[in-house]
């Protein structure tokens, strides 16, 4: 599941990913439709860097540093991260079924205006998958 | 009132380069750039091309159109800013009778050409040349 939220901090979008399984950088690379050595495929790497590198994954750090003190992985969601209500109960629901949850706040410029959200989920959500 | 708590940054432009055997089209540039027909990121590429389209509007003359006097014109109003390298790459490709072009993106105009307008970029297989690391014309 991917949810776009807007801040209100910096005024962009971010974005919140729920994935069941983890994805390599060349399945990420194959799924972009771009040649690896190339600008599009140093771009997609940017890209699958930002996400996966240096992007927080919630529900491990949650898991591991924050489940004592907020119990439940939505209190950790509103009280650490300011979540919505609505989006800390729809990715409480998500925490059992996902292998991570990545709170992606680096977006680039490109991905503004709804293009970020169909992008990412054609690269994590394929539909033939 | 509003108040913004993120760096604020005043708006930027920059120029590229672009050589190219014959004239530049939207496939030479896909092919440059490692884009695939399927890829859910050419629509982002196809807008960056057309925006490269819109923000060239002039052909370099490397001696092809009016004469090599022009291109050793061009040479002495342009030492001071062009990189060895990069005089180097024209002549090469001058030599070869190939196309030169220069323009600029805008990073007010859209998100997309925002983003390539400050990223830097250096691309060239054996068609195309594309230099958007010098911010030279």
């Amino acid at each position: 599941m991917i949810k776009v939220v807007f801040s209100s901090a910096d005024q962009r979008e971010h974005y919140i990913v729920s994935l069941r399984t983890s994805i390599s950088e060349s399945t990420f690379i194959e799924r972009a439709g771009v040649l690896a050595n190339s600008y599009a495929g140093r771009l997609v790497s940017r890209l699958y860097e930002g996400l996966f590198l240096t992007s927080l994954d919630l529900k491990r750090d949650f898991d591991k540093y924050y489940s004592v003190e907020y119990g439940q992985f939505a209190n950790y969601l509103r009280k650490r991260h300011l979540f919505h209500h609505d989006d800390a109960s729809e990715f409480e629901q998500e925490y059992s079924r996902s292998e991570s949850i990545i709170y992606y706040k680096r977006a680039y410029s490109f991905l503004e205006d709804g293009v970020g959200e169909n992008l990412l989920k054609s690269l994590l959500e394929p539909e033939e998958e | 009132m509003r108040i913004r708590s993120g760096f604020v940054s005043n708006s930027s432009s920059t120029s590229f380069l672009i050589i190219s055997k014959g004239a530049f089209t939207k496939k030479k540039f896909q092919r440059l750039m490692g884009v695939k027909k399927n890829s859910p990121l050419l629509p982002l590429f196809e807008q960056l091309y057309n925006d490269m389209i819109e923000g060239t509007n002039v052909e370099l003359d490397l001696g092809t159109i009016k004469g090599n006097a022009y291109w050793k014109s061009l040479l002495g109003r342009r030492a001071n800013s062009l990189s060895e390298r990069m005089i180097e790459k024209l002549d090469a490709c001058r030599k070869k009778g190939w196309h030169a072009y220069y323009g600029r993106l805008d990073s007010e105009s859209n998100p997309v050409q925002t983003f390539f307008c400050m990223d830097s970029f250096e691309e060239e297989n054996d068609e195309v040349y594309l230099n958007g690391l010098e911010c030279a014309w």
